[in-house]
């Protein structure tokens, strides 16, 4: 018994000795290439202003799952305000509202820090339209909804929809170019995509999913319903490695760092399958 | 009663919105979710008694508990005492938002208004005149106003007014309909964004008080780091079960060992720095024609079970739940 806690406690302290050199140290490794990000950005890029409609950025994550959903939602919210493209952030997660007020504030504060002299504002580049309870049918009436303004009516700080300069030409899901959709939860990404569309209109979609539910997610890919996904957070920090070809002034955010640590804690776990199976072994030998 | 009015109800429920799912969207002249929209609000309400619920059945179970001084009386002091400060915080500064933003009510019925004016169709010069001296009158009204929302300082406000009206007038001489129209929207537009600025100058002001900083300590501060705590102790956990319990004691976990290796090797930097540059092109290999096949015959199976299930609970197949069995 004594030797299975100590056991544990030598494993749970390599656990931190791997997480250090990122976490610490500030260690950097380059992103391996992923094809699905590489759809996505260059997806991304290719979106223009002039096209007068918006992207919808559902962020339906909480905290559980933040470490590899909130990198990925950064990185699009970051694309889309450098290119100007207005975006509306919602969610049919509860957990998730604190995260669509914080984020496009705290990336839109990274940028006016990084080009001084421009401004992105609330209501003009973003409008945050805040929980819609329900999920399912909250996804289908929107989508169904003819007139986001008496749908949707306020947004999450309690403004009247209609009056956000944004939302002047945002009537209905027809405005919507792109939905991007980022989940850690099983099964909704597939109610968004099921339900985001009607039958004259689909807008393009791009995902963002955890390391456990890629599986899906390429299930979707491969058919051609979504132009691009984020496989986890190794998909973030590519994207977010293209981001940094494109703009060489971007400072090095989370996505590198959290990809770094997970890699190094990734091939210890590999390590330790190795061991263990060895140990095994011997114990076979040695028994015969 | 219940027991016919319940099944009756679930299959009504189940059958509208199975049949507007199907339907096209009108059926010669008749549109069969014209109300859907109404609907679904009502269903978001009733779902919302959920959180009334929810918070009876705490109540009850672990102040039970409390009263009882009974085994667990501890976590449950502290599940209901968190419980209510949180309450307590977040609907104080819901209420202090609701005053911050009624503040602003007449400008934003000055907005709503002018806005939905603006776009109605054929609008004529009278029309489009009347609509710029009723905006003019107001700004002057806002202007002179003794009272002063939430978020600005008594010069600015007033000289940013100032500066709408005076855009405003410039404009109402041209002859072009079109350009005066352009104007008077973009007036309007910069109003809602002054208004949205200082509310938001208004919620950066709350910041130092103490209702404020109880709300970020409780979310941002307790919140999401307990939660993202639960989740982090996983690696720990996945580590030692890869030690302890992942044991290769056949082929197809020799396959699937093998298989793992390669897609994890694939995707972590150092797959492709130490080993080979090709693995990020067999692990995408492995999973667009072996992962995702099996995969979709996964869901298939599972989209026909769900659907059983859902033809079950739709006809009321399952156990009743007001059964007295």
């Amino acid at each position: 018994m004594k030797s299975k806690s100590g056991e544990r406690r030598i494993v749970f302290l390599l656990v931190v000795l791997c997480l250090l050199p990122p976490v610490v140290m500030g260690v950097r490794l380059q992103p391996a290439p992923m094809k699905t990000a590489e759809s996505t950005f260059s997806y991304m890029n290719g979106l223009k202003r002039e096209d007068e409609k918006v992207v919808f950025v559902a962020v339906d994550f909480g905290p559980g799952t933040a470490a590899e959903n909130k990198p990925q939602t950064k990185l699009v919210i970051e694309h889309l305000m450098r290119k100007r493209i207005p975006f509306l952030v919602g969610t049919i997660y509860v957990l998730a509202s604190p995260f669509l007020q914080e984020l496009p504030r705290e990336v839109a504060a990274q940028l006016e820090e990084e080009m001084p002299g421009e401004k992105w504002e609330y209501g003009r580049d973003w409008v945050n339209v805040g929980f819609m309870p329900n999920g399912l049918i909250s996804v289908q009436s929107l989508a169904k909804s003819k007139d986001w303004w008496d749908y949707l009516k306020f947004d999450a700080d309690g403004n009247s929809v209609s009056e956000l300069p944004l939302m002047s030409s945002v009537k209905s899901i027809k405005d919507v170019s792109t939905l991007v959709q980022i989940t850690g939860l099983q099964g909704v990404f597939s109610v968004w995509l099921q339900f985001f569309q009607t039958t004259s209109y689909t807008p393009a979609m791009v995902h963002g999913c955890t390391s456990i539910t890629i599986p899906e997610a390429y299930i979707y890919f491969s058919s051609g319903q979504i132009r691009g996904f984020f496989e986890g957070i190794a998909g973030a920090a590519w994207y977010e490695h293209k981001l940094k070809e494109l703009y060489p002034k971007r400072v090095i955010d989370s996505a590198q760092a959290v990809n770094t640590g997970t890699s190094f804690a990734q091939l210890l776990v590999f390590a330790l399958v190795f061991v263990g199976n060895s140990m095994l072994l011997v114990r076979w030998v040695r028994s015969r | 009663m219940m027991r016919i009015l319940v099944p009756f109800l679930t299959f009504i429920g189940g059958l509208y919105f199975f049949l507007e799912f199907m339907l096209p969207e009108e059926i010669g002249g008749f549109t069969f979710g014209y109300y859907h929209q109404e609907l679904s609000i009502s269903l978001a309400l009733i779902s919302s008694m959920a959180v009334g619920l929810g918070v009876i059945n705490l109540s009850y179970v672990h102040g039970r508990i409390l009263i009882r001084r009974a085994k667990g009386s501890l976590v449950s002091f502290f599940l209901l005492g968190s419980f209510l400060v949180t309450f307590v915080v977040l609907s104080f500064q819901w209420y202090y938002n609701e005053v911050r933003q009624g503040s602003w009510n007449s400008t934003l019925a000055l907005i709503n208004y002018t806005k939905g004016e603006a776009l109605k169709p054929d609008l004529g010069d009278p029309e489009v005149r009347q609509l710029e001296t009723k905006l003019e009158k107001n700004l002057e009204l806002l202007q002179v106003s003794k009272e002063l929302p939430s978020g600005v300082d008594d010069s600015e406000y007033r000289s940013h007014i100032g500066e709408l009206r005076s855009r405003l007038s410039a404009n109402r001489l041209d002859a072009d309909l079109k350009i005066r129209l352009e104007n008077l929207n973009e007036v309007v537009n910069e109003l809602a964004v002054f208004r949205l600025l200082s509310l938001t100058q208004a919620k950066k002001d709350a910041e130092s008080t103490l209702l404020s900083f109880m709300e970020r300590l409780i979310v941002h501060g307790l919140f999401f780091p307990l939660g993202l705590s639960m989740f982090s102790l996983l690696a720990f956990y996945i580590a030692y079960a890869a030690y302890r319990s992942f044991r290769v004691r056949s082929l197809e976990a020799a396959i699937m060992m093998i298989a793992a290796l390669v897609v994890m090797l694939g995707q972590v930097p150092q797959g492709v720095l130490y080993i080979s540059s090709d693995l990020p092109m067999l692990r995408l290999w492995l999973m667009e024609y072996l992962s995702t096949p099996a995969f979709r015959a996964i869901y298939f199976s599972s989209a026909i079970a769900g659907l059983s299930l859902a033809v079950r609970m739709w006809l009321s197949l399952d156990k009743n739940p007001f059964s007295s069995k």
